[in-house]
């Protein structure tokens, strides 16, 4: 009897491991291009924003506003900092402390979403709370340092991209809702092209985040991750 | 008769008398001072708030004013020049003045510091029209142009100097955020401990295209040459989407000033009443030594009432002419301090940053302050003395007749 609870045991584990590794193949990409519309909404009114962002290996990130009232500002997050460039600024600005708290583009979204570590299996440990329809699963953060400690996902069974997560706060608060749909395939990897994120904390606070255009592991220039070619 | 009485009876005991008109005299004086520190500073204050804060009317989009907290920057006035030309055509209306003032972080070495950035119309505004308001160098910004005028504390805080530029971030009106660099192009002192602060000022059209308002501007303030014209601004605007107010109303400050006005009458009244207790022993001390005096004039047909109120008038006349000298040597005081100042800062006036205080106080009295602590000290003397000197109406002539003094 013993011997099959642990068997049980061991084999569970090794389907979160399985579940985590699937769902971090999808988001670990060699690079990325894409551009994507964001709607904002809050109890005061709503704005639309469009972005392009460049990503590559090592979490380093460019976005470009490309659309809407904020367009020509850029943001680039390299080696954990992250820089503001405004065109009306003649200095490229670097966001610290409790400013990478503020909402970027007035979305639900904050500058510190934006520098996260992506490793997932790295910073967190995983449960499996349930497999029926979805992969529901907690992630439980093993250091101090991630700005959500804990995360309850439910991931598509047949993607592992999850369409549901619940982002919490070390007090086991819930802070964010993101709804993930429209799912598709692109060179291999699982992509949800909209995502809705609902600031729980808030009262009618939604952003909507429709991806328009996606390009993976193509060919992105160095220059694109420098300060310097923000002000170009 | 009895008044001419009252005079001859306090120059018979002169020593006496300066002595009870003493007590009188010091609390008219401190309180000629008290009133007259107290009215400079509320001026200077009123002064302030209507310069930097309201103008006599208050024009603000209605929705702003119910989400402030928040600063919803997207509640501005738009086309806020249509509506000044409109409020410009309004007899009684001298000026109006776009106004929109923001707390933004200025950026420097890679650290924020909190700052306030206030747009305005340099050639209308009331931030740089008014006494007290210095430009130490340099000159005014230009209207569209990304120069700022920024206060002396400011320059000297952060070692910034005329011709430095400088970059400030802030949410914008659409929720998003905003960077801009300017240059300083002067830099000027101001008495408002609110505005020496950590203020900047730019064009109201630089700050609202940085702040993405376009053209408008969050407040609209209105000066005019008589008081209380919000109604009849708001009957000619016929705009349901705006707020008007006047700016008794505007102010919270001017509300809290109101009451504390009152406070001030309860302790005047108290140090008159204090300072009565000199004339009330005396008065007291005269009724017990002149009983054969009261009595010898009831017995020449004076009624106890007519006796009574000579004791009266004798304080009324010790009490009105210590407190008019009291008076006349505040009012020399006050003249002086008026002309000089004082520095409210050297006094530790810095801890009452946020009500729009000045830096330096020119203390000043009305008249109209004068008379009221003249009539107050008098009043509340005799009124005073009317305890000791109905003794009188209970006094028999025979016996008063009788008595050793």
């Amino acid at each position: 009897m013993i011997t099959i609870t642990l068997l049980a045991l061991s084999l569970s584990a090794e389907d979160i491991n399985s579940i985590l590794e699937h769902y971090q193949k999808n988001i670990d990409l060699q690079s990325s291009v894409m551009e994507a519309k964001l709607v904002i909404k809050d109890s005061l009114g709503s704005s639309t924003s469009e972005i392009r962002s460049y990503t590559r290996k090592g979490g380093d990130t460019r976005l470009d506003v490309i659309g809407g009232p904020d367009k020509g500002q850029k943001i680039l997050k390299k080696d954990s900092a992250l820089y503001l460039y405004y065109p009306d600024s003649e200095e490229i600005i670097r966001l610290q402390g409790s400013n990478l708290k503020d909402s970027f583009l007035g979305s639900d979204f904050s500058y510190e979403d934006l520098t996260r570590d992506n490793d997932i299996q790295k910073n967190y440990e995983g449960t499996l709370l349930d497999e029926n329809g979805y992969f529901h699963v907690m992630l439980k953060a093993k250091n101090r340092k991630q700005t959500y400690q804990q995360q309850e996902l439910w991931l598509d069974r047949n993607t592992y991209v999850p369409v549901k997560t619940i982002l919490y706060s070390a007090s086991g608060k819930a802070l964010r809702q993101i709804e993930s749909s429209d799912i598709r395939n692109i060179d291999g990897s699982s992509f949800a092209m909209e995502s809705k994120v609902v600031e729980l904390l808030k009262n009618n606070s939604s952003t909507t985040m429709t991806i328009t255009k996606i390009e993976l592991n193509t060919l992105i220039k160095d220059s694109i991750f420098t300060k310097e070619d923000l002000a170009w | 008769m009895t008044l001419s009485l009252a005079y001859r009876n306090i120059l018979r005991n002169k020593r006496r008398s300066i002595l009870s008109g003493l007590a009188i005299f010091i609390a008219a004086i401190v309180l000629c001072l008290t009133v007259a520190f107290q009215e400079g500073m509320i001026n200077d204050m009123v002064e302030n708030i209507k310069n930097h804060v309201t103008g006599n009317v208050l024009i603000r989009n209605k929705e702003y004013g119910e989400h402030e907290r928040i600063m919803p920057l997207q509640f501005n006035i738009p086309k806020v020049g249509d509506v000044i030309a409109k409020l410009e055509s309004i007899p009684n209306v001298e000026r109006a003045t776009p106004k929109t003032s923001i707390p933004v972080q200025l950026y420097r070495e890679g650290k924020t510091q909190n700052a306030q950035a206030v747009g305005i119309d340099f050639a209308t505004s009331g931030f740089f029209n008014q006494k007290g308001t210095t430009l130490v160098e340099g000159t005014l910004a230009k209207e569209g142009t990304k120069e700022c005028v920024i206060t002396k504390t400011l320059a000297d805080k952060y070692s910034l100097a005329l011709g430095d530029k400088f970059t400030f971030l802030s949410k914008t009106a659409t929720s998003g955020s905003n960077g801009m660099t300017v240059t300083i192009c002067g830099i000027a002192r101001f008495q408002d401990s609110d505005v020496e602060g950590t203020s900047f000022f730019l064009p109201y059209d630089t700050l609202g295209r940085m702040l993405r308002m376009g053209d408008g501007s969050l407040e609209i303030q209105v000066f005019t040459t008589k008081e209380n014209m919000a109604s009849r601004i708001e009957e000619s605007l016929q705009r349901s989407d705006l707020e008007i107010r006047n700016w008794t109303e505007a102010s919270i400050i001017i509300k809290m000033l109101q009451f504390t006005k009152l406070i001030y009458l309860f302790f005047e009244i108290i140090f008159f009443l204090l300072a009565s207790t000199v004339i009330f022993n005396t008065t007291m001390m005269s009724v017990q030594e002149r009983n054969k005096e009261i009595g010898t004039m009831v017995a020449l047909g004076y009624s106890k009432r007519q006796v009574m109120f000579l004791f009266l008038e004798e304080s009324a006349i010790l009490s009105f002419f210590a407190s008019l000298s009291g008076s006349l040597v505040a009012y020399v005081l006050i003249s002086f301090m008026h002309a000089v100042g004082f520095d409210l800062n050297a006094m530790g006036g810095a801890a009452v940053n946020g009500m729009n205080f000045s830096s330096w106080i020119y203390p000043w009295l009305s008249y109209k302050g004068y008379l009221s602590i003249i009539l107050l000290g008098t009043g509340i003397a005799v009124l005073t003395c009317t305890i000791p000197a109905r003794r009188i109406l209970k006094m028999e002539p025979a016996v008063a007749l009788r008595s050793d003094c």
